[in-house]
């Protein structure tokens, strides 16, 4: 440089690489443009954790339907392993299959929910969801008396108390459709319908295109934006693979009818938690279970008939008016 | 020219370089719940059977005093005692209609029949005859333990597990916080014009408001 600088009409004058001060200049200059942008292109990476990298067994890791036992098992011990380093916690993670003969349904009461949201953080608290941004399966609609028109519902309502005389209460999670748009759209069947009827995302197969989620009709699909912020006491340690274990960036998750616990004859949490006991759920497959007696002697009707995807979730009312507030129940 | 494209590229550079650190997603505020918000064991207590209370360090039945002590008379607020007990039980304002005059320990149905205080639910089925049928077949009411009909841990609640008998309507509670956007605002944006115009279905509805009569 100082050579350079030194001579005294540099302009015009080549030296013995055929080389002008201004063509130099001008060719450094974009060296260390270019140079800077690729450090700047590349920093991403100096933000990365250690836990970010894949390692080996999850880059070879195969889809959940081909996995043996064996390639399974490993898959646990590697997921379980990254579960204790990130958060010091021992998880019981496990691979549930579906029982034989049930088929797992969900049916309503809309005149008995009184929009508390308890089923909300319920479900948030049992299945590991980011605590910010949120992530919650379940939201719950302010309906006016007199609609099921759902532009007319309010997501964000806030009063000191709940329910409101005039208005009822409608949550929507996952209906588990037994013709379900979103798992044909995938295209690396990271998702599919299980025999007991439930939808499940493999969140090691997901490549993130949120294709899924433009197609659900009933928008129960939610994505990981971010990296999921947990903390080690937010944790459940009752885990599956293809329900509750921590998920990553850049994966979709939604309700799975709390798969780690129902196929272990448990309830999901958002039954366990109901105050109203608006919430029913159980084998439809079953002649004497809740939800076929529900079906059988209930008016139910299901979200969106019209677009046919044959959901697993009903609705219904009491076969009498709705009660203004206060009144006998 | 050349060094106008120069420019531009170490202006675009400088642009990236500085910029790589503002593309982090803004965190807000985790929102904190409480356990026993959330608590999916929290049911009343009820009475057991036969129904006892401490009283001065002993576990006295009902029928302990009201054995003793001649019982009031049919109307239900001429009372002394049990004052907190406010009955707002629509048309069944009379505590003899439920509890029986000469065994304070049993509950009487309607036909003068006895009864204990686990079987509260014939009680309650003696006028509320449809929901007792939807109970009795789980389609009223809550289960717990499982839904496996044949799982010996699955119960269904008494109807006393969830209503006050004294106040059976559900008091009205404060609900958890409403859910706040990824995008960072309420849901409230979704009812601004620029959706209503944007979204088809909002348009044609009737109750879209000023915004559906625009050609």
């Amino acid at each position: 440089m100082s050579n350079e600088n030194s001579s005294a009409n540099p302009a015009l004058r080549q030296d013995g690489l055929g080389l002008s001060r201004r063509s130099f200049l001008r060719n450094s200059g974009a060296a260390v443009g270019g140079m800077a942008a690729a450090v700047a292109a590349l920093s991403p990476l100096l933000e990365l954790q250690a836990d970010d990298i894949p390692t080996v067994d999850a880059f070879i890791q195969k889809h959940y339907k081909e996995m043996d036992e064996g390639e399974m098992q490993i898959a646990l011990n590697r997921i379980s392993a990254k579960v204790k380093e990130r958060y010091d916690i021992e998880p019981n993670l496990r691979d549930i299959r579906p029982k034989e003969g049930v088929e797992f349904v969900y049916a309503l009461n809309l005149s008995r929910c009184i929009g508390c949201r308890k089923c909300v953080y319920a479900c948030v608290d049992e299945n590991n969801q980011s605590r910010s941004p949120e992530i919650q399966y379940i939201r719950v609609l302010e309906m006016p008396m007199g609609t099921l028109d759902l532009e007319a519902g309010k997501h964000d309502y806030d009063r000191p108390k709940v329910p409101s005389g005039d208005h009822f209460y409608m949550p929507i999670q996952c209906h588990q459709c037994a013709d379900a748009p979103c798992t044909k759209v995938c295209p690396v069947e990271a998702t599919w319908t299980e025999p007991d009827g439930i939808t499940v995302v493999d969140y090691d197969w997901c490549i993130g295109c949120r294709y899924c989620e433009a197609a659900c009709p009933y928008w129960a699909r939610r994505f990981n934006f971010s990296t999921p912020e947990l903390e080690p006491e937010d944790i459940n340690p009752d885990m599956s693979y293809l329900s509750n274990r921590p998920r990553e960036k850049g994966v979709m998750e939604k309700c799975h009818f709390c798969l780690h616990r129902t196929r272990e004859g448990k309830m999901p949490a958002c039954q366990e938690v109901c105050p109203t006991g608006a919430r029913k759920f159980g084998n439809v497959l079953d002649p004497r279970s809740e939800v076929s007696q529900i079906l059988k002697t209930k008016r139910v009707f299901v979200l969106k008939e019209d677009v046919g995807t044959l959901p697993r979730f009903f609705y219904y009312f009491d076969e009498r008016h709705a009660r203004p507030e206060g009144q006998e129940g | 020219m050349r060094i106008f494209i120069t420019t531009l590229f170490l202006l675009l550079t400088a642009w990236f370089a500085l910029g790589s650190g503002s593309g982090h997603l803004h965190r807000p505020e985790r929102v904190s719940i409480a356990p026993k918000d959330i608590d999916r064991d929290a049911a009343r207590t009820i009475m057991g059977d036969p129904p006892v209370s401490i009283m001065g360090g002993q576990s006295m039945s009902c029928d302990s005093c009201h054995g003793i002590f001649e019982s009031g008379l049919e109307e239900a607020e001429v009372r002394n005692q049990h004052l907190e007990i406010k009955l707002e039980h629509g048309l069944n304002a009379r505590c003899y209609n439920c509890h029986s005059r000469e065994n304070r320990n049993m509950l009487i149905l309607p036909g003068k029949v006895e009864i204990g205080f686990s079987q509260v639910q014939q009680l309650c089925a003696s006028c509320h005859g449809p929901t007792y049928r939807d109970w009795s077949t789980g389609v009223h009411g809550k289960s717990r333990g499982s839904w496996d009909m044949d799982a010996p841990e699955r119960r269904l609640m008494l109807c006393t597990e969830c209503h006050d008998p004294h106040h059976p309507a559900f008091r009205p509670l404060a609900p958890l916080p409403a859910p706040r956007s990824i995008h960072g605002g309420s849901d409230n944006t979704l009812q601004t014009p620029h959706f209503d115009q944007r979204n088809p279905l909002r348009r044609r509805h009737p109750s879209a408001g000023s915004s559906s009569s625009k050609p």
